[in-house]
């Protein structure tokens, strides 16, 4: 994704989406952010966010999780004041998406 | 050799999973799922034996142990979803607020709700994608989670976020 992008929903949900897609804290930039609902581990239907970054800086493995942590607090304050529905989640992936090597069958 | 487990040793080998300071390739994707599982369980310890800490708070070493083993992952969850965002009873309103408003208790919770969510995805779930990225920046999340609790849970607010653990913990005959 070259530009900021969000995916399309209703409600706060939407609101919400547009609103992580401005949203800047420390390092962080979101390129994008998907929104599905889906059932939670505990079968309860649920938001989940996921949010594109730029790929960690050179020679980082990640993203600044103290900054993780600051957009995770302003997005539950932004939640409660657009009252979405709980439960939802943020998830967060990286521009390049490069598939984990599983090389070969273990041997038998 | 009896070793209790401990946190900070959880959190080493989730990050040795996940391929901290990796210089090229990826970690298999078994890899990855075992690191944010791991990263769980570094918190998942490390709230419970603060809860269990806190509740006893003359207790030897063993007597905490003993009581860790009946904080259940569903009653952290329960306590941490209300300051992550869920609504609490209505008679919590002002303790939850009060720990809302604490970014080290926010944070040690959110992280919790939200690598609960991703240990039960990495653990049981075929079609889950993991990056390394993602998987990093959530174990990077969990140790600062556990070096929070570590460091600040003698303040009154952490204290209050394991006594409303604690009370959502009820001991049966496991």
């Amino acid at each position: 994704m070259s530009e900021r992008s969000v995916a399309m929903v209703d409600g706060p949900a939407s609101e919400l989406s547009v609103w992580l897609a401005a949203q800047a804290a420390g390092s962080l930039r979101p390129i994008g952010v998907d929104v599905h609902r889906d059932q939670d581990s505990s079968g309860v239907e649920s938001w989940y966010f996921t949010i594109v970054l730029a790929d960690p800086a050179a020679g980082s493995d990640t993203w600044d999780a103290q900054d993780l942590d600051e957009l995770q607090r302003r997005t539950r304050d932004k939640a409660l004041e657009l009252q979405l529905d709980w439960p939802w989640y943020l998830r967060f992936r990286p521009e390049t998406d490069t598939e984990p090597e599983e090389p070969s069958e273990p041997d038998s | 050799m009896q070793r209790d487990i401990r946190p900070v040793w959880l959190i080493r080998l989730a990050e040795e999973l996940g391929g901290v300071g990796a210089t090229q390739g990826q970690p298999r994707n078994t890899d990855l799922r075992r690191s944010v599982s791991t990263g769980y369980y570094a918190v998942f310890h490390c709230l419970a034996l603060a809860t269990a800490g806190a509740a006893l708070p003359n207790a030897t070493l063993e007597e905490v142990f003993g009581l860790a083993r009946h904080v259940s992952h569903s009653s952290i969850k329960q306590v941490a979803a209300y300051v992550a965002g869920n609504q609490p009873p209505k008679h919590l309103d002002s303790v939850v607020g009060r720990l809302r408003s604490n970014s080290a208790v926010s944070s040690v919770a959110a992280t919790f709700v939200d690598l609960q969510e991703q240990r039960e995805e990495a653990d049981y779930n075929h079609l889950a994608d993991f990056t390394r990225p993602g998987t990093l920046a959530l174990v990077a999340r969990a140790k600062r989670a556990v070096k929070s609790t570590d460091q600040g849970g003698a303040s009154d607010d952490f204290q209050a976020f394991f006594g409303l653990i604690a009370l959502r913990t009820s001991i049966g005959r496991a």
